[in-house]
């Protein structure tokens, strides 16, 4: 039970880290990791599950943020409760994206969640009745626990942490379960698993709902962090941090986006406080990004929490028959791509337009 | 309803929508050789442009080799992506590739923020005229050059993929990988080509649209999302589905923003880009979709 | 008469302006092992893959007894309790041998997404049910040992066999197999001779695609020979391996 294990050893970091560490700095930092480990909790679910991607999460994550924002200050929604309805209302409009894109093969999720996120932007931007535009919505209240506020850094750190290891409880629960293996297995073959029964589009269709859920409960966590919302952080730009803490981290493994959005939200500091006494790092963050980005797809595909050799098998090679063979070589010279091609007068399953 | 207005909606949309054709093109000649959605190609327009403006103002060469030049420059710099971030993953998932040109955009972009800093620069109109009067509008003679340089620029790529070597080969490359592999054809080579194009007709629709909409180093992502929007609406892959995809997103952007709301303007990409792949996701010139996937 | 399992009636598919099946009829008897043969070309993968919805077929009717199988996906043509192992659709390479059996084991659960994510006690039930069928799959073919073991790390024949064992977990009436012995050597190939054989003896129907003769000859029931996408024969492998059209077809394809 090793995963077991390592949210325990996560507990009592985050204990240990929460109950020695009191500087705002710190606290603000690592308030920040956790809710961006939620997002990319999500976002790693669907791309490392389902194989699919979102450039649109920002735009997920900002409907918590605003739905909790515009709820509590307009209407005295309880805060808790504008969070509910927050997903609710994500994970809807997240279903009637995924519907009709998740039904066709190939990365149209990607184009449909492109769109999405834009749109989402712009409304935040422009419906300033509700949104009150550029400027931003003030004055959010801030979430309590039994008439406690938790206005201080340290008190919310208390909240998301275990909120966080909550959401890693249910991606791992899912991971090991039916849903969770049909997931990894239309991942690798999408045809084999629906020959074996899978309803890929449904099964896509419910990480996807699930991962905007994991945003948007974010977002709504941020709003009220810092009783603050405006739109410019809940653009294409943070859908990009977003892939590379995915990416980064390792999108197979469950500690991976987590990893991933610890190191970029350290790295975003760090180059941050850098930019701020040398004005030329501004852009030099932003190669940092895409250069890392790039690197790690090239060298480390697999991302920083993987281990780092495969797990070997504990059993002994038992007698099979033909053991002795070695497994056939994945199609990837253009002489085994013809070796793969179908022998059939069926068309080529895959016109093999990898360059 | 004043006509005036019509006709000068219509022309800033037809301008607009050719700027966005030059884009879908690009994105369409790197998914056509590879099935890459080449999220990079903003950036090379963006590029196309602050390197013009470089030449011109910075080095004082001739307007008109400031704006030819970085043509060369640009494609250079596909044909650089490609071979060093493109071709060392070529065994790798599609997704890890159109990965791999997302972090490719997001470094180009900081290297030009680094380069030029956060500001526009200006750059001339390349004809030196008063804009023409046309029913009751005007017409800016550098929105003109646009739709010159967009169509000539169509035209001599249709002409380079039937008549030339080169591109016939990688015509084939596009259609049957293997089979232009069994040929004799160099895939990898005609992949970094298709690049290499990319970041030329990109810096064409960078030069040619600077005196428009000055460039700064974050022009690209805009550009690219709508240039994106046109591609799916007429078709990816399909180059006559770009130029048409180019000019109904150009021109119900410019009505929209017109008659509608100026506001939401940008949202009329996407929202079409929603509802073609809800309706349509083939695109409205393609026949079926393209099976890019085992 | 035993009464067919599998019918298709007039079967017609084209890709584009190609031609791949051309009015195909014949049907699959319960309980029998039916062969499909043909020369490379012949267009015995997309039969199967008509039959198990990967594409619509472009005319003809598919029948599982009495349900109408034209038109659905793969996924409820699965449901409906047919299951098939393909050459290209391998097994699942980065999860373990158990994982894949339980994969092919989808159709016996139901738990879905907040079930599974709150382990609430039924899926676990669900859970604990589904490993235990696993394991007496992977027990049967002696794979059990193996079973926590990446199937990517097993040599082709364990591969192959895993493959198999997600296929039968599934439980279903109509077992569809795409080549099963192309790769493997003779020795493998009695052996998986002999599984078939002791599958149709437990009433299982098994419809498969072959090259390797001597296996169709021994385990087939009856066979049926594609060319160029018609039915060109159909019967007993004797009867088969005595037609003129069948030879010729076998020659020509020689030829080529």
């Amino acid at each position: 039970m090793s995963r077991g294990w390592g949210l325990v050893l996560f507990a009592v970091a985050a204990l240990a880290f929460g109950l020695l560490v009191r500087g705002p700095y710190y606290l603000n930092i690592a308030v920040f990791i956790c809710i961006h480990g939620l997002v990319a909790l999500g976002l790693g679910l669907l791309m490392g599950g389902a194989g699919q991607i979102s450039l649109g999460h920002a735009g997920f994550y900002g409907l918590g943020a605003y739905a909790s924002a515009i709820l509590t200050t307009r209407w005295g929604v309880n805060p808790w409760l504008a969070m509910g309805l927050g997903a609710l209302a994500t994970g809807l409009v997240a279903a009637l994206v995924g519907m009709p894109t998740l039904r066709l093969r190939g990365h149209y999720l990607a184009m449909g969640t492109l769109g999405l996120g834009a749109i989402i932007q712009i409304v935040f931007n422009q419906a300033d009745q509700i949104t009150e535009g550029p400027s931003g919505i003030t004055a959010i209240p801030y979430l309590s626990i039994a008439g406690l506020p938790l206005s201080t850094d340290h008190r919310f750190f208390f909240l998301v942490w275990p909120l966080l290891l909550g959401a890693m409880l249910l991606g791992g629960n899912l991971l090991d379960s039916r849903l969770g293996r049909a997931l990894r297995a239309l991942g690798e073959n999408e045809g084999a698993a629906a020959a074996a029964g899978v309803d890929v589009p449904r099964a896509k269709l419910a990480v996807f709902v699930l991962s905007a859920v994991f945003a948007s409960v974010a977002g709504s966590l941020y709003a009220h962090y810092l009783t603050y919302v405006s739109p410019s952080p809940f653009g294409f730009a943070f859908s990009i941090q977003l892939l590379v803490m995915v990416i980064l981290g390792g999108e197979k493994s469950l500690w991976g986006p987590l990893v991933g959005a610890g190191v970029l939200t350290v790295l975003h500091q760090v180059l941050a406080g850098a930019a701020h006494q040398f004005p030329f790092f501004d852009g030099l963050e932003t190669v940092a990004y895409g250069v890392i980005l790039v690197l790690f797809l090239i060298f480390r595909p697999q991302g920083l929490a993987a281990p780092l050799r495969k797990p070997v098998s504990t059993s002994p090679p038992g007698p099979f028959p033909g053991a002795e063979r070695e497994p056939v070589p994945q199609a990837s010279s253009p002489a085994a791509e013809i070796a793969a091609l179908p022998s059939d007068g069926s068309e080529p399953a895959a016109p093999g337009v990898k360059p | 309803m004043e006509w005036s207005a019509l006709v000068q909606y219509v022309l800033t949309g037809i301008t607009q929508g050719a700027i966005y054709a030059l884009l879908a093109v690009g994105f369409n000649l790197v998914y056509s050789a590879t099935g890459i959605i080449n999220f990079a190609q903003g950036e090379f327009v963006m590029l196309g442009g602050m390197l013009a403006v470089t030449c011109y103002s910075f080095l004082h060469l001739p307007l008109w080799l400031s704006a030819i030049l970085p043509i060369g420059v640009v494609m250079l710099v596909g044909a650089g992506i490609h071979q060093l971030a493109i071709r060392p993953l070529r065994h790798a998932h599609l997704v890890t590739l159109i990965m791999a040109t997302v972090g490719l955009s997001v470094a180009l972009r900081g290297l030009a923020k680094v380069l030029w800093g956060a500001d526009s620069y200006p750059l001339p109109a390349f004809s030196n005229v008063d804009p023409v009067a046309l029913a009751g509008a005007s017409v800016d003679p550098q929105s003109l050059w646009v739709m010159g340089v967009a169509a000539v620029t169509g035209t001599a790529l249709t002409l380079f993929f039937r008549y030339s070597l080169t591109g016939r080969a990688m015509t084939a490359c596009a259609a049957r990988p293997l089979a232009a592999c069994l040929a004799g054809i160099r895939v990898e080579r005609m992949n970094m080509w298709a690049f290499a194009l990319a970041g030329g007709v990109g810096a064409i629709a960078g030069a040619v649209l600077a005196p428009i909409a000055l460039p700064s180093f974050d022009v690209g992502t805009s550009l690219a999302l709508k240039g994106f929007c046109a591609a799916i609406l007429g078709g990816i892959g399909n180059n006559a589905g770009a130029l048409l995809g180019g000019l109904l997103v150009g021109l119900l952007e410019s009505l929209g923003a017109g008659y509608i709301s100026s506001g939401y303007k940008d949202a009329i990409a996407f929202l079409v880009l929603l509802i073609v792949l809800v309706l349509r996701p083939q695109g409205l010139l393609n026949v079926t979709m393209r099976r890019d996937e085992s | 008469m035993i009464s067919p399992l599998l019918r298709v009636v007039g079967l017609t598919h084209n890709f584009g302006g190609l031609r791949a099946l051309e009015q195909v009829t014949f049907s699959v008897p319960e309980g029998a092992v039916f062969g499909l043969i043909g020369p490379n070309g012949a267009g015995k993968t997309t039969l199967f893959n008509c039959v198990t919805g990967v594409f619509p077929p472009s005319r003809g009717d598919i029948w599982l007894a009495e349900v109408p199988l034209t038109g659905l996906p793969p996924h409820a043509v699965a449901a409906l309790g047919i299951s098939r192992t393909s050459q290209n659709l391998r097994p699942w390479r980065d999860m373990t041998v158990l994982e894949n059996v339980l994969v092919g084991c989808h159709l016996l659960g139901s738990c879905g997404l907040l079930g599974s994510a709150l382990r609430l006690p039924a899926c676990r039930r669900e859970e604990r049910r589904l490993r235990e069928l696993a394991l007496q799959c992977l027990e049967r073919v002696h794979l059990a040992d193996h079973a926590h073991d990446l199937v990517g790390e097993l040599p082709l024949g364990g591969q192959r066999m895993v493959e198999l064992t997600r296929a039968l977990a599934a439980n279903p009436r109509l077992l569809m197999l795409d080549e099963p012995a192309a790769g493997l050597h003779t020795r493998e190939t009695q052996d998986l001779g002999d599984l078939i054989a002791s599958l149709r003896e437990q009433g299982l129907t098994v419809f498969l695609i072959e090259h390797d003769m001597s296996l169709v000859m021994s385990v087939c029931d009856r066979v049926a020979v594609l060319d160029h996408g018609e039915l060109i024969a159909e019967g007993t492998p004797r009867e088969v391996q005595a037609d003129r059209r069948v030879l010729e077809a076998y020659l020509g394809g020689a030829a080529e």
